[in-house]
C-alpha cells in the first residue's frame, strides 16, 4: 500500500517535469559574520553603511597587505557609482577603521580590538537627545534597512510589532535585540549590534518601534 | 603556484553521506509537491579549508542545490568548488557547480510558468518569451563548455591583487542544454546598423541607484549560432543559482558575460557604456592582457575569450607517493575554444617535459582529460608543473600575466608531491 502510494507520488513528480508548474523557491543560509569590533569610530560606520549590501566577507578576505589607498579607493566606489549614502566626512573614518582592521595598518598599535564579542562604549558621532526617537533613527541609519511598513533589508516595524506586542516584555526584547544584535529571526542578514546605545536610548527606540 | 588544500574537518567528512540522502531526499520532497518548495539551505553542514594563501581560511557552506562549497561571500552568495571535484570527472556536477553574483537583490523564487523573456530595442519586432514559447522555438541543443570567473585564482597572485580572493575552483564544465541566441535573434529581426545585444538578468543592485549587472556582446557574436540561451546542465533543470530558468552561454568567454535568470535582451544601435561593461572586467588592451604592477593603466578592453590553462587534478600539494613505483597522473585543461592539442608535463621542475595523452575529445569548448606515467626515481620533494598549448599555438607562461583586475591568471601552475 505504502509502496504504491510512492509510485503514485513519483509518477506524478514525473508529469512534472522541468517548466511545469513548480515554482523554484530557495532560502538562503543565515549570514552570521560580523565586524571586528574597535573603540575606533568607523566601527560604528561600517556596521551601519556596508551591511545595508553585503556581508562582512567582502572585506575580512582581502588581503592583509591591503593599503589605505585601496580602502580609500573601495570605500568610495561604494559611494559612487554603487550608490552607498554615507556623508563625506565619514569616508576618512570609515577608511580609517577598514586599513587599522583589516589591512596593512592593522598593528600600528592605534588599534584596540576587543575581542570579547561586544564592544566597548564608543562614542557615537553624534549624541543626539535620549528622547528623541526619529534623531536616534536618523544617527543609527536605522531607516536604510527598515521602513514601517515594508520590509527593506531587516523586518518592516509593523512586521516587529506584530511578532512582539503579545509579550509582556516586548519593549525589552526589542531593546535588547537593537543593542546586542540578532540573527535567523527575520532572514538571511543579521542585524548588527548598536551596543553603543545606553539603556534609555535603546528602551525609547525599541518604544516608537512597537508604537507603529 | 601551490594547489588550494582542502581540509574537511572530521565531522564534515562524516556528514558528506549523510547530506547525500538528504539532498536526494530534498529533490524527492520538491518534486512531489504540488506547487512552490522551498529548498533550504543544510544550515550548519560545514566544514573549513584553507586556501594557499595569507588569510585564505573559508567556510564550507552547503547552499539550497549544492553540496558543501567554499564560500567566500555569503551575500550575495559567491562559492568556490572544492578543487577536488575536478578529480571526480571531467564533467563538474551541477551541486558543485561555483556560484558568483555581483549584487545582493538576488531572486529566490521563481515560477517557471510566469517567467518571460523579451527581446527589444533595435528589433522589427519584440518579442515576449514564456520558457515554453523558447524551448518550442527551435530544436535543442547541446554543448559541453568551462564557464570560468575572469578572477578565477586571483588570490595566488603575489603580490595579492584586490578583488575576489579566489583559489581555482571558480571554474566548471557542463553540457548545456538550450537553443542558439540567433533563433531569437532573428525570429526577432534585428535591424540593419546594429551593433550590439545587451544582457540583463533579474538579479538587482542592492540600492536603486547603483548600475545594473548587465553584459553586452558584439552583434556578430551574438548571432554566431554558438551563444546559447540554456534552461538545462548536465540534463537538469539549472541550479537556482546558476541562473534558473535561463541563462546566457557563451562558449569560450568568461562567466561575466554568461547573464543568470535572463531577463531581458536588448539589440543596440551603439556600443553598450554600462557600468559592467566600460568600467569593470576589463583588461589591458594587448596581446598579454598585462601590465607591470604600479604602471600607469594603458588602453583597456572588455576582458572576452579565456586564455589556455591546465592542472592535475589527481595529485595534491603535500601528498605523498612511494618512490620508485609508477602512478597515473591525471589532470584537465582547457582553452577559450580553439581547442586544447598538446599537454606537457615536467617530473622535475621543469627541466624535462614529456607529452601527456589526451582523453576523449568532449568539444572544443570543454575541459580536456590528459594523462602521463610518472616514476618518481628518488625519495623526498618533486615537483610537478604541467602545461597545455592550444590548436593556435597559445600556450601558459612560467611566471603569471599581470593586470590591475587580477583578471585571467593562467601560469604554469606547479605542485609539490613528496616520494617515500
Amino acid at each position: 500500500m505504502r509502496y504504491t502510494l510512492i509510485c503514485i507520488l513519483l509518477a506524478a513528480a514525473s508529469t512534472l517535469t522541468p517548466g511545469s508548474a513548480i515554482a523554484l523557491d530557495i532560502q538562503l543560509p543565515p549570514e552570521t559574520a560580523v565586524f571586528k569590533p574597535s573603540k575606533l569610530p568607523g566601527y560604528m560606520l561600517a556596521q551601519r553603511n556596508c551591511m545595508i549590501c553585503h556581508s562582512v566577507h567582502y572585506i575580512q578576505s582581502q588581503p592583509p597587505t591591503s593599503t589605505r589607498d585601496y580602502w580609500e579607493a573601495t570605500v568610495k566606489k561604494m559611494r559612487v557609482p554603487f550608490g552607498a549614502k554615507f556623508a563625506d566626512e565619514d569616508i576618512p573614518v570609515i577608511v580609517d577603521y577598514l586599513v587599522k582592521t583589516y589591512g596593512v595598518e592593522r598593528n600600528s598599535g592605534t588599534v584596540a580590538l576587543n575581542t570579547a564579542g561586544k564592544p566597548e562604549t564608543v562614542a557615537p558621532t553624534a549624541t543626539p537627545e535620549p528622547a528623541d526617537a526619529k534623531a536616534l533613527l536618523a544617527a543609527n541609519n536605522c531607516m536604510a534597512c527598515h521602513s514601517i511598513d515594508k520590509k527593506i533589508v531587516g523586518p518592516a516595524f509593523r512586521d516587529v510589532v506584530a511578532k512582539y506586542a503579545s509579550s509582556a516584555n516586548a519593549a525589552a526584547l526589542v531593546a535588547r535585540n537593537i543593542r546586542d544584535g540578532g540573527s535567523n529571526k527575520w532572514g538571511p542578514v543579521s542585524m548588527p549590534a548598536f551596543g553603543h546605545l545606553s539603556d534609555a536610548e535603546a528602551d525609547v527606540l525599541a518604544r516608537y518601534v512597537l508604537s507603529q | 603556484m601551490v594547489k588550494p588544500t582542502l581540509v574537511l574537518t572530521a565531522g564534515a567528512l562524516q556528514r558528506r553521506a549523510f547530506l547525500k540522502l538528504l539532498r536526494q531526499a530534498g529533490t524527492l520532497g520538491a518534486a512531489s509537491a504540488f506547487g512552490s518548495t522551498v529548498l533550504t539551505a543544510f544550515a550548519g553542514e560545514s566544514g573549513h579549508v584553507t586556501l594557499p594563501f595569507e588569510n585564505g581560511e573559508r567556510d564550507l557552506v552547503a547552499y539550497p542545490q549544492k553540496r558543501p562549497l567554499i564560500m567566500l561571500t555569503a551575500r550575495p552568495p559567491q562559492l568556490e568548488t572544492p578543487f577536488s571535484v575536478f578529480n571526480e570527472g571531467v564533467i563538474t556536477p551541477n551541486d558543485a557547480f561555483f556560484v558568483r553574483y555581483h549584487w545582493s537583490g538576488i531572486p529566490t523564487s521563481i515560477d517557471a510558468l510566469s517567467y518571460r523573456l523579451r527581446i527589444g530595442g533595435n528589433v522589427n519586432t519584440p518579442l515576449n518569451l514564456s520558457l515554453a514559447d523558447l524551448k518550442q522555438m527551435a530544436d535543442a541543443v547541446d554543448l559541453v563548455a568551462v564557464d570560468q570567473c575572469s578572477g578565477n585564482s586571483r588570490g595566488h597572485f603575489t603580490p595579492r591583487v584586490n578583488g575576489g580572493q579566489l583559489s581555482n575552483g571558480a571554474m566548471g564544465n557542463a553540457r548545456w542544454t538550450g537553443i542558439p541566441l540567433r533563433k531569437v535573434l532573428e525570429k526577432s529581426g534585428v535591424k540593419a546598423g546594429s551593433v550590439q545585444v545587451a544582457f540583463n538578468g533579474l538579479d538587482t543592485p542592492s540600492v536603486g541607484n547603483a548600475p545594473d549587472f548587465i553584459k553586452a556582446l558584439n552583434i556578430d557574436h551574438a548571432l554566431d549560432g554558438e551563444v546559447m540561451l540554456a534552461w538545462q546542465m548536465n540534463g537538469a533543470d539549472l541550479p537556482l543559482l546558476n541562473g534558473y530558468p535561463v541563462r546566457l552561454v557563451v562558449p569560450g568567454y568568461y562567466g561575466t558575460y554568461w547573464v543568470k535568470h535572463l531577463s531581458d535582451i536588448t539589440v543596440t544601435g551603439k556600443v553598450f557604456d554600462g557600468f559592467w561593461m566600460n568600467k569593470a572586467y576589463r583588461i589591458p588592451d594587448n596581446p598579454c592582457a598585462c601590465i607591470e604592477p604600479g604602471k600607469e593603466s594603458v588602453k583597456t578592453i572588455p576582458v572576452n575569450r579565456m586564455n589556455v590553462r591546465s592542472f592535475v587534478t589527481s595529485l595534491t600539494s603535500g601528498m605523498q607517493i612511494k618512490s620508485g613505483r609508477q602512478v597515473i597522473v591525471r589532470g584537465i585543461a582547457f582553452d577559450g575554444g580553439y581547442g586544447v592539442t598538446e599537454v606537457a608535463f615536467s617530473p622535475d621542475g621543469g627541466q624535462n617535459w614529456q607529452a601527456a595523452q589526451l582523453g576523449k575529445d568532449l568539444g572544443r569548448y570543454s575541459f580536456r582529460e590528459w594523462s602521463v606515467a610518472f616514476t618518481p626515481k628518488h625519495k623526498g620533494s618533486h615537483e610537478l608543473l604541467v602545461r597545455a598549448v592550444n590548436r593556435i599555438g597559445q600556450g601558459q607562461p612560467l611566471n603569471p600575466l599581470v593586470n590591475p583586475g587580477g583578471y585571467m591568471r593562467n601560469a604554469v601552475e606547479s605542485i609539490h608531491v613528496v616520494a617515500v
